[in-house]
């Protein structure tokens, strides 16, 4: 009897095994795909032990509720070190996110391959820009038979956000969930864009944005055609870093005083060292925002401005662009400079949305704001 | 800059005649006017880079515009008001205040260490207020609390300060010579950039840029306290250090003989070194690490009016100035519009120069 039962029960577990690896085989399918370099790359699809070095917003967006199981290591000073506040809002919220292994950062040259290899991951996803500023260390996982995809959120174009998250879903199994990502961004950008078109090139306000890392006391970083450049563009204005600057890099004060823009945009963020910098994000305080803000327009010469004059100083957080959710950023955008045609957007709401739906996280803080002048006090 | 040849008017070249004080008189005449002409010939292209620098910008103000605002603010717009006495004005004269105080710096280092290679930049007194800079950048420690908008420079004249003291220090270990001093102040300049890169390193994007445009040097966070200090500083110190003048050109005989002709020795350089350590941060704690103006500056000073102390001193100081000036308008032209570093133009520019001094050179300036 005794014999019997083990018989059986062996004969079971063989069984579960078939059909666990069965299950696992008709899942698992080798694909080839091609990326936002144009490179074609061969892998086992979904892949399940996965290495983030950037956009780990994106990658959490598609891949869903498990997205964080399957992460076996990432670059951790894309939050922590970099983004705070953002740092301590996943690791409150989402527990497991401080035990992913650490792979480094490329931007700052401790980005290991050794680590890479030693987790024996089935993708590594990279952006852009790293594959010139890590290709040695991709020609290596190359050799070692780990497949590398890039994606590219920074060119901030509709194509390649799209094409990034179609990619996005095909290697990690979440097709359905990309598309539908995909198909949101790209309704949300046109919703803009498509009016945006319909404006008479002589209504496009001047603006000027710069970063607010360094505060009033130093002209920070303006953005030319990428970035918060492109995105001006993109919302109905006009950029007045436009042709001095190619990528970003602070424009001459003198240069702002002399275009008088009708828009000025700070971004912030956390940067807890600099006690001046503009502060936005999960846990900024509407009061302080509000006081970091005012100190960038006793700049000298600035209470002339139009701008200020207007009331029309805005803030918005640095890490709003190039992201699947930047089209929040666009729609902040357009309805700061045509608050007629726009009165329609939330962008608040559509970022409060956007984390409901597709991030780990819920939305905090402050993100986006108006300067309060006497005729708008805060709300 | 075509400045007359000083060498072949200088008194030792010559034999003069001991029973002819007349003509050893007018012989001296004739150098010190030269050197007075010299001088005033340098003030004069400082005050013309200066109108120059004023009138560049990229808003296109027209001369008139400027001259209005100049003269008659209260009836320019207020935009040409803004940009001239708001913006360029503090920029153009921090450019010289800066630049003559980084070249009395250089001159006096290199004068009482006796070596051609001695300057705020070899020396790593810039490194350490570089490094003192990043330290507010990326981590926010300050040497002074609430220093607010000044903490990064509070803390980079805090650290140059710190670093000429060490210099000092490491210097007196083994009596006060300037072999010892010059190594200590190398082997500083190493140590706070291998700091510099730990603090880079630790550094979030955003601060790293900060930091790398810090060190490029940049006169546009130039304000008129900016300005009121570092002139102030050196008013101070130009008048202390040409009080010293004589013993400080007898100083470059070499110590014994400036021994023998009464100068304490040690005691002077302490006290000029010193005097120059407060100089020097004050220039480059506002400013950043602006190339070696420091450097150069007194071997063009030199080359013109020779070691005499009573017109070296004030010689280098206007070179200085006229070096930075010039730059500070080629900033602008550069990538008109943009922001770009005067750091490494005062070194794009100044090298070939400088160069060209040393190869056309007849006679041996140091």
């Amino acid at each position: 009897m005794k014999k019997m039962k083990n018989v059986i029960r062996n004969a079971g577990i063989a069984v579960l095994l078939i059909l666990t690896g069965t299950v696992g085989a008709s899942a698992k399918e080798t694909i080839t795909v091609t990326d936002l370099m144009g490179r074609s790359v061969t892998l086992s699809a979904p892949a399940e032990r996965i290495v983030v070095t950037f956009n780990v917003e994106e990658y959490l967006a598609v891949a869903g509720s498990e997205a964080l199981g399957k992460m076996v290591g990432w670059s951790r000073n894309y939050w922590q070190g970099r983004r705070e506040w953002i740092w301590k809002r996943y690791v409150e919220s989402l527990p497991g996110v401080e035990d992913v292994a650490d792979v480094g950062y490329v931007a700052k040259k401790t980005f290991s391959v050794e680590k890479v290899i030693s987790l024996s991951p089935d993708l590594v996803i990279m952006y852009r820009d790293y594959a010139r500023q890590a290709e040695t260390e991709v020609k290596r996982f190359e050799a070692a038979g780990i497949p590398v995809i890039f994606v590219d959120y920074h060119a901030g174009t509709v194509e390649n956000h799209v094409a990034s998250t179609l990619l996005l879903g095909r290697v990690l199994g979440q097709e359905a969930r990309a598309r539908e990502l995909a198909d949101l961004y790209r309704s949300r950008v046109a919703a803009v864009t498509d009016r945006v078109a319909e404006i008479d090139p002589g209504q496009r306000p001047k603006v000027y944005v710069e970063g607010g890392f360094k505060g009033p006391g130093e002209f920070g970083n303006s953005y030319g055609d990428i970035m918060w450049g492109a995105l001006i563009k993109q919302a109905g204005g006009h950029n007045v870093a436009e042709g001095v600057i190619e990528r970003w890099g602070p424009i001459s004060p003198e240069l702002v005083i002399a275009e008088d823009p009708d828009i000025i945009i700070i971004t912030g963020s956390y940067w807890p060292k600099n006690p001046t910098s503009m502060k936005l994000g999960y846990y900024a305080d509407a009061l302080e925002s509000q006081e970091r803000l005012a100190a960038f327009t006793k700049r000298p010469g600035w209470d002339r401005l139009k701008a200020v004059r207007n009331g029309r100083v805005y803030a918005i957080h640095h890490g709003l662009s190039r992201h699947i959710y930047d089209f929040v950023a666009l729609e902040f955008f357009a309805k700061a400079f045509h608050p007629d045609r726009f009165a329609d957007l939330d962008p608040e709401r559509s970022f409060r949305d956007f984390h409901d739906a597709y991030l780990p996280v819920e939305l905090g803080g402050l993100w986006m704001m108006k300067l309060a002048t006497e005729e708008a006090p805060i709300q | 800059m075509n400045l007359p040849d000083t060498s072949s008017a200088l008194p030792f070249d010559r034999p003069v005649d001991p029973d002819d004080p007349e003509r050893a008189r007018s012989l001296y005449r004739s150098i010190i006017a030269h050197r007075t002409r010299t001088l005033l010939l340098l003030a004069a292209a400082c005050a013309l880079t200066t109108i120059i620098d004023i009138s560049v910008g990229p808003s296109g103000l027209t001369l008139g515009e400027i001259v209005e605002a100049l003269f008659a603010p209260a009836d320019a717009s207020p935009a040409a008001q803004v940009i001239l006495w708001d913006l360029r004005l503090p920029t153009a004269l921090l450019a010289l205040a800066v630049g003559a105080a980084l070249g009395i710096a250089g001159a006096e280092m290199q004068t009482i260490l006796a070596n051609p290679l001695a300057s705020p930049y070899t020396l790593g007194v810039s490194a350490g207020a570089g490094f003192g800079a990043a330290l507010a950048i990326v981590l926010g420690v300050g040497v002074l609390p609430f220093a607010g908008e000044y903490l990064v420079p509070v803390n980079a004249f805090a650290f140059a300060l710190l670093t000429c003291l060490a210099i000092y220090f490491l210097g007196t270990v083994r009596g006060v010579s300037s072999e010892t001093m010059i190594l200590a102040g190398i082997a500083l300049l190493f140590l706070f950039h291998s700091l510099l890169a730990f603090l880079q390193y630790l550094a979030s994007e955003e601060a790293l840029q900060a930091i790398v445009f810090w060190l490029f040097g940049s006169l546009a966070k130039a304000t008129w306290p900016k300005v009121g200090m570092v002139a102030a500083v050196v008013a101070v110190v130009l008048p202390l250090l040409l009080r010293d003048c004589w013993k400080l050109t007898a100083l470059k005989l070499g110590d014994e003989r400036a021994r023998s002709l009464g100068v304490h020795v040690e005691r002077l350089r302490l006290r000029v070194f010193l005097t120059v350590s407060v100089l020097t941060a004050a220039a480059v704690c506002f400013v950043g690490t602006i190339g070696f103006v420091g450097l150069i500056a007194p071997h063009i000073a030199r080359m013109l009016v020779g070691e005499d102390q009573r017109h070296f001193l004030p010689v280098a100081a206007l070179c200085g100035a006229l070096i930075l000036s010039a730059a500070s308008t080629a900033s602008k032209l550069v990538i008109p519009g943009a922001l770009f570093p005067i750091g490494i133009l005062t070194s794009l520019m100044g090298i070939p120069f400088f160069l060209y001094l040393v190869v056309r050179g007849r006679r041996r300036y140091w």
